[in-house]
């Protein structure tokens, strides 16, 4: 009889520990989840400020950008249209005096040309005008012909892709992944102290991909994000932002003798 | 005051306690999906169970074949419940529900006068289907908020009453043989967890919303 007491005593026990632990398991599930989705929330801010970082950045770099537009027009094309406007008044007077230089004239001509080309290439910084008619992949392979052209750098441009001419892309991504190209290829210039580049183009799992191969000093995806959130990394902001806007990817990898910078564009509409 | 005068007492509480989670799916009844108007069911069940059980014990009659019929009937429905929650086809669901029943005829086959060991397997069917529950939330993350979400309250009831309530099923005979007082003490921790079980049932089925 004491036995069966006993026992039913641990039974009674034992539904007990099982009601404890099932009111446990409950609680651990729903602070569980509670903690995961604080977590989860503070993580989207943080992604959200770094964004909001990003694009201001890109806003700053453009703005500084429109400003040495504006400085270019006003300080070079603006005092040659003022010097051209004077000469004109000169001619003017010379020809009611029947004392017309024709000499003169002919170098009011060369002014006339450097204010063209002042104009062209402010338009081209804005949008490059070359990009607009002939797309990515001319534009790309024109510049890096132009860097053979002026000794900067030997460069090479492969592509492996079936794309000649435009990429899959519309105009305005084409205008970013441009952009960040060359941003790109400035960094290396300026950063890496190569003496070769190669600019590959291929496409991988529906991926258009970009590599920059260098044989300078490289770096690494942690060295490039410690960079991009230091005071003043501007462009290394702005490049992401841009890649961030082209929803791509880039990878960056040091390498001992060759370093590379892949930059993966999803193709969304071939 | 004796521990069988306690047990009555909670024995009429719960009997009444199933009527609040009925009166709120009555109010809410026009939200309810195929799943909840299965937990109706089953609620409905609940109630039926307990005016069949009462008028068989006041004529003296054996309830054990009424209680294992309610038994696969609340297996079954549990299983539906459950298929629901987890997307089963119906195929899984009928299988599941397939194996229940022989399991419970096999039961009954070795033990044709308790439905001790049919009440456990219920029992244990529902805790894994809960615990299951729990681990796909973890996994998923799928539910916003957990506690805003009516399926949470309601696989909490099913697994707190049933998980509770295990041990004494497996046991019911031998408590019912033993001591009285311990035996009434037990079955009076059943009720209150029935009545808990009742009342978070009450709180999910007050969360469901109107899509």
């Amino acid at each position: 009889m004491e036995n069966q007491k006993d026992l039913a005593l641990l039974i009674v026990l034992g539904s007990l520990v099982f009601c404890f632990f099932i009111v446990a398991f409950v609680l651990f599930a729903v602070n569980y989840q509670k903690r995961i989705l604080h977590n989860d929330s503070k993580l989207k801010a943080v992604k959200a400020l770094q964004q909001i970082e990003l694009f201001n950045a890109s806003a700053e770099i453009e703005e500084r950008e429109k400003e040495r537009i504006a400085r270019n027009l006003h300080d070079e094309i603006n005092p040659l249209l003022n010097v051209l406007k004077q000469n004109l008044q000169r001619h003017r007077l010379y020809i009611m005096k029947n004392k017309f230089q024709v000499e003169s004239f002919n170098q009011d001509f060369e002014l006339i040309d450097k204010a063209m080309d002042g104009i062209r290439n402010s338009s081209y910084e804005l949008v490059p005008s070359f990009l607009i008619d002939y797309g990515l992949i001319v534009s790309l392979k024109d510049y890096i012909r132009s860097l053979n052209d002026a000794e900067i750098l030997p460069a090479n441009f492969v592509n492996t892709t079936h794309y000649n001419e435009t990429a899959p892309f519309i105009k305005q991504e084409q205008l970013n992944i441009y952009r960040v190209c060359l941003e790109v290829i400035n960094n290396i210039l300026k950063h890496t102290a190569c003496s070769q580049l190669s600019l590959n183009l291929s496409v991988l799992l529906n991926n258009f991909v970009i590599e920059f191969k260098h044989d300078g000093l490289g770096i690494s995806n942690a060295e490039v994000e410690k960079f991009t959130h230091v005071e003043g990394g501007l462009g290394l902001k702005s490049l992401k932002a841009r890649v961030l806007i082209l929803g791509a990817n880039i990878y960056y990898e040091k390498g001992k003798e060759n370093s590379t910078i892949v930059l993966k564009i999803p193709i969304k509409n071939d | 005051m004796s521990a069988k005068d306690i047990y009555i007492s909670f024995s009429h509480l719960s009997s009444l306690s199933v009527l609040i989670p009925i009166i709120i799916s009555l109010i809410k009844l026009s939200a309810f999906n195929k799943q909840l108007k299965a937990l109706f069911i089953y609620l409905i069940l609940n109630l039926s169970n307990d005016v069949i059980g009462y008028v068989l014990f006041i004529n003296n009659t054996s309830t054990t074949f009424s209680f294992e019929i309610f038994t696969i009937l609340q297996g079954f429905i549990v299983v539906y419940i459950y298929s629901n929650q987890f997307k089963f086809s119906h195929r899984t669901m009928l299988s599941i529900q397939l194996l229940m029943l022989c399991l419970f005829l096999f039961i009954h086959f070795i033990s044709p006068t308790s439905s001790d060991f049919s009440n456990a397997l219920v029992d244990l069917i529902i805790c894994f289907f809960g615990v299951r529950y729990f681990t796909q939330i973890f996994i998923n993350l799928q539910v916003p908020v957990l506690t805003n979400y009516y399926f949470f309250w309601i696989n909490t009831a099913l697994l707190f009453y049933f998980g509770t309530t295990f041990l004494f099923s497996l046991f019911e005979n031998f408590i019912r043989s033993g001591d009285e007082t311990l035996a009434f003490f037990t079955w009076s921790i059943q009720l209150i967890s029935n009545i808990t079980h009742n009342f978070l049932l009450s709180i999910g089925i007050w969360k469901i919303k109107k899509t």
